[in-house]
């Protein structure tokens, strides 16, 4: 504040306005030829968070959200695919405004359909990856094609 | 905008240490970093190695900086072959709510900095 001050002073009131400026939007693009990819995505995500001063239990959701839905990207986009075939891509974005972040995690492969069982899994069994996404984040929404799945997924930030 | 080309940037180890039961100490496994499908069958292998040694384990996760259901499955399997204590951090991925939402309160005791201090009020139970 004092750097800020004109040397000689001010003639009138001074109102000083706080603004949290939103960092400008990432994506991040690995491919998903090897599982140390997903490290390489939280690392991009974490970076970005920090930007946007976004902390605490609210950044360690999101991390663990975009972490759930870019291993079941690569889980899902890996298998039994042949060897020789191109990697699938996986794409993470995030948006964030005053009140919200939104991520997108978006791969070029196909999933698994989800289990049947995936409102209530078996205790210790797959499926609370989707779970743990509803439950830490606002909105979850997955749009599968032949080309590929994108899970959108929004969360309300606190003032 | 897109920043593809600036690096990944560090990405942090993940330690497990296993530290054998002691004079009225249970075996604990202490896990710091982070933990996702890379590496938590390291830390699978060190919640087995606890169990076989002692009927009680802790995982002390206190110092865990990120982890996913990849690891509340390792826990669900500790569970089942040892008396499981989770000890959990004020802040961090292993929060009460998400072990709710798990259901891993339910096979194991939680231990969170609150709970600690007041031990009348430890959430979940040992079977």
């Amino acid at each position: 504040m004092s750097a800020m001050t004109p040397a000689a002073g001010y003639d009138d009131d001074v109102a000083v306005l706080i603004y949290r400026h939103p960092p400008a939007p990432l994506t991040a693009q690995v491919p998903a030829d090897d599982p140390s990819c997903l490290a390489a995505l939280r690392a991009r995500l974490r970076q970005w968070l920090s930007a946007a001063s976004i902390g605490g239990q609210e950044a360690t959701d999101i991390m663990i959200a975009a972490g759930e839905a870019a291993a079941n990207a690569f889980e899902h986009a890996t298998t039994g695919r042949p060897a020789s075939a191109e990697p699938v891509q996986i794409t993470l974005t995030a948006h964030a405004t005053q009140a919200r972040v939104q991520l997108t995690v978006a791969d070029t492969g196909r999933w698994r359909p989800p289990p049947a069982d995936r409102t209530h899994p078996a205790p210790g069994t797959r499926g609370h990856g989707i779970i743990f996404m509803h439950a830490l984040m606002d909105t979850v929404t997955m749009d599968s094609s032949a080309h590929g799945t994108t899970v959108t997924m929004t969360k309300d930030l606190k003032p | 905008m897109t920043n593809d080309a600036s690096p990944a940037g560090p990405v942090p180890h993940a330690r497990f240490e296993f530290l054998p039961a002691g004079e009225g100490a249970p075996a604990t496994v202490r896990a710091v970093g982070d933990i996702d499908v890379t590496n938590v069958g390291q830390f699978q292998a060190a919640l087995d190695q606890a169990a076989a040694a002692s009927s009680a384990v802790i995982a002390d996760m206190t110092a865990v900086t990120y982890c996913d259901s990849a690891t509340i499955r390792a826990l669900f399997r500790a569970a089942r072959q040892s008396r499981l204590t989770i000890q959990a951090g004020a802040v961090g991925p292993i929060t009460e709510s998400l072990l709710k939402v798990s259901g891993l309160d339910q096979v194991a005791t939680v231990v969170t900095p609150d709970s600690a201090r007041d031990p009348g009020g430890m959430r979940g139970r040992s079977s």
